[in-house]
């Protein structure tokens, strides 16, 4: 097929000029020959390259400006903290240090327990006798905050996916009715939008009283925090669906169902995917909130705990598991996405 | 020959702010069966929507489309319809692109459709296609995503295959090599088709007949017979008898079409700036 050469010849060409002018943009001034000086004159400067608008910036620099985001909030949390420090309030805002100090707790061997132990030794040296507890045991109770994060991380977890799974089994088709179908659209997407904009916090009094303070009120809670935003998303994603690709299947002779489910579904489930990693984010926010009121397990029921004890350390310590909770559901969604729907253009995206 | 396709009196008319705009007077015409004729003019003559119309898609404000005697009143497998973006369903591969009215109920158990996996197999073949089957459509370029998108409508075995600009997003090479495969094929699978393009050239290789459009509203102006023998190569574009038909349909046209500018104004006003270049 000769178009289809020449397609390719050119796009190699297309490159090879990119990345011609990308080496000379981003080479160092040590190996930069005079030669290539004359062979392009209108080279730039390194630095100017990397904040040229939307260019791509080498792998060296990503990683690095990555690293140095970090170091910069860990640089400022410390600085933070030794001010808390110096105010006498250390207690109030932990180090980067003593939040490593608590993890390390966790497994057993952090300054808590260590100060544990060392007490108990010498008030059994006092007393001329043998430990009251043995060492073995106290790593053992300090490795029981662990159970108590794997249970709230589990009951958070719980929630959170029962409300989620909830949300996008009605909220999906009610998406799909909305986009498919302007009735159905005028129907219900000037209630969505309103009931939408009740911030969903305000429903915790009423939630309490329908459904008692069990797991049913949380479940409610998150539900009502992401069914309305993930059912106009996903109906935002239908009417994405170029209309052309409708056209086709009656063309064909595809009856209006089989255009639901033969086109605007598998159009449409790449960026419907897309919109339950983002409303399962959002699930999360609202599972702490409901933990908050009123828990007695879950990963904002602890934070509170430990906010009248002041453990801050282990509120951080929370904090970042959350974090994490949130990059690996993100990861996994992506991955899921990348995997099933390797046929979208990913250059559009 | 019989009729496939017939229109009578059809127009359409839109509801504006500032009241009905035409965008097509009443027409009338036929396509008989076998027939590869074109509709021809400038942007904005109504002649997609006519295409739509006999598609199905959009219903006229007035007359009536016949197929078959059988009037046309939505879309159907017995129309195909090439569109003139790419159109391709970006998650299956060609084939399954090119066996999707496969996977219809509307042309499951039907016996006198031959829609044996030798039809689907012999389209690709034809297309060039073969070693792409397993593709997806973003690794297709225009012209190869074109083409799949007509061997998907010629699988339903259409009676008319309606076509709207279909190489209009094609670079000139690409472009010209569709148009002889578009001809071969024409002759070979026996299709009767209805081809919508701007381009006179284009309509004056493909077609056996060309009904000449005026804008705004649209009508048809002109009816040719376009006589070249039916084997055709790209050649015939360099024929004297060729270019003097191109040159008449190309006159008619620009003697429809209100200019966009008056070059003797522009001419006036220009020389009273001083040129870029001095």
């Amino acid at each position: 097929m000769m178009p289809e050469r020449n397609a390719f010849a050119m796009g190699g060409a297309l490159l090879s000029r990119f990345l011609a002018r990308s080496r000379t943009a981003f080479g160092t001034t040590a190996s930069r020959s005079p030669a290539s000086e004359t062979r392009c004159p209108d080279a730039m400067p390194a630095w100017r390259a990397i904040f040229e608008l939307r260019r791509p910036i080498p792998r060296r620099i990503r990683l690095l400006s990555a690293w140095l985001g970090f170091g910069a909030f860990l640089l400022v949390w410390s600085i933070a903290s030794h001010y808390f420090a110096l105010k006498g309030d250390g207690i109030l805002f932990p180090s980067p240090a003593r939040v490593i100090g608590a993890a390390a707790d966790y497994a057993g061997y952090g300054p808590r327990t260590e100060q544990r132990i060392a007490a108990a030794r010498e008030s059994a040296a006092l007393a001329g006798a043998t430990l009251h507890q043995s060492e073995a045991e106290i790593r053992a109770a300090a490795r029981a905050d662990l159970g108590t994060l794997w249970l709230d991380v589990k009951s958070s977890f719980l929630r959170v996916t029962v409300a989620f799974l909830l949300a996008a089994a009605l909220g999906i088709p009610a998406g799909i009715l909305m986009g498919s179908f302007r009735i159905f659209e005028s129907l219900l997407q000037p209630l969505t939008e309103f009931i939408r904009y009740v911030p969903v916090p305000a429903l915790v009094p009423v939630l309490m009283l329908f459904f008692g303070i069990g797991e049913t009120s949380k479940v409610m809670l998150i539900f009502a925090g992401t069914f309305f935003q993930l059912a106009l998303m996903v109906a935002g994603e239908i009417r994405r669906v170029p209309i052309d690709l409708l056209q086709v299947c009656a063309t064909l002779g595809g009856t209006r169902l089989e255009a639901i489910r033969r086109v605007l579904l598998p159009a449409a489930l790449p960026g419907i995917f897309d919109t339950l990693r983002i409303c399962n984010g959002w699930a999360w926010t609202w599972v702490i909130v409901a933990e908050i009121v009123a828990a007695d397990s879950g990963l904002g029921f602890r934070i509170v705990k430990y906010q009248r004890f002041l453990q801050t350390d282990k509120i951080f310590l929370y904090l970042i598991v959350l974090g994490l909770i949130g990059l690996l559901l993100d990861y996994f969604f992506r991955q899921v996405n990348r995997t099933f729907f390797h046929w979208t253009d990913t250059t559009k995206r | 020959m019989p009729p496939c396709l017939e229109l009578i009196e059809v127009g359409k008319t839109y509801a504006t702010r500032e009241g009905p705009l035409t965008a097509l007077d009443p027409t009338s015409f036929e396509i008989l069966e076998g027939e590869f004729a074109s509709l021809v003019g400038p942007s904005g003559c109504g002649k997609s929507t006519l295409l739509y119309m006999i598609a199905g898609l959009e219903p006229p404000s007035s007359g009536t489309i016949y197929l078959d005697g059988r009037r046309v009143l939505r879309p159907g497998r017995e129309r195909g319809m090439v569109f003139q973006e790419y159109t391709l369903f970006p998650w299956l591969t060609v084939e399954e692109n090119i066996r999707f009215s496969r996977r219809l109920s509307a042309n499951r158990n039907e016996g006198d459709l031959p829609f044996d996996a030798d039809y689907s197999g012999h389209l690709i073949e034809i297309m060039g296609l073969a070693k792409f089957s397993r593709a997806y459509p973003r690794e297709l370029s225009g012209g190869m995503k074109q083409r799949v998108a007509i061997a998907r409508a010629l699988l339903n075995r259409p009676r008319l295959l309606l076509m709207d600009e279909p190489f209009g997003a094609l670079d000139a090479q690409t472009r010209e090599e569709m148009q002889e495969l578009m001809r071969l094929l024409s002759q070979r699978e026996r299709a009767t088709i209805l081809f919508v393009t701007h381009d006179i050239e284009e309509s004056l290789f493909l077609s056996d007949r060309i009904l000449v459009l005026s804008a705004h509203p649209g009508r048809i102006v002109r009816e040719v017979s376009v006589d070249f023998p039916k084997e055709r190569d790209l050649d015939l574009k360099l024929a004297t008898d060729f270019l003097s038909m191109k040159r008449d349909l190309l006159h008619l046209l620009r003697s429809n079409i209100k200019p966009a500018f008056d070059p003797a104004l522009l001419r006036s006003k220009l020389s009273t700036v001083t040129p870029l270049t001095s």
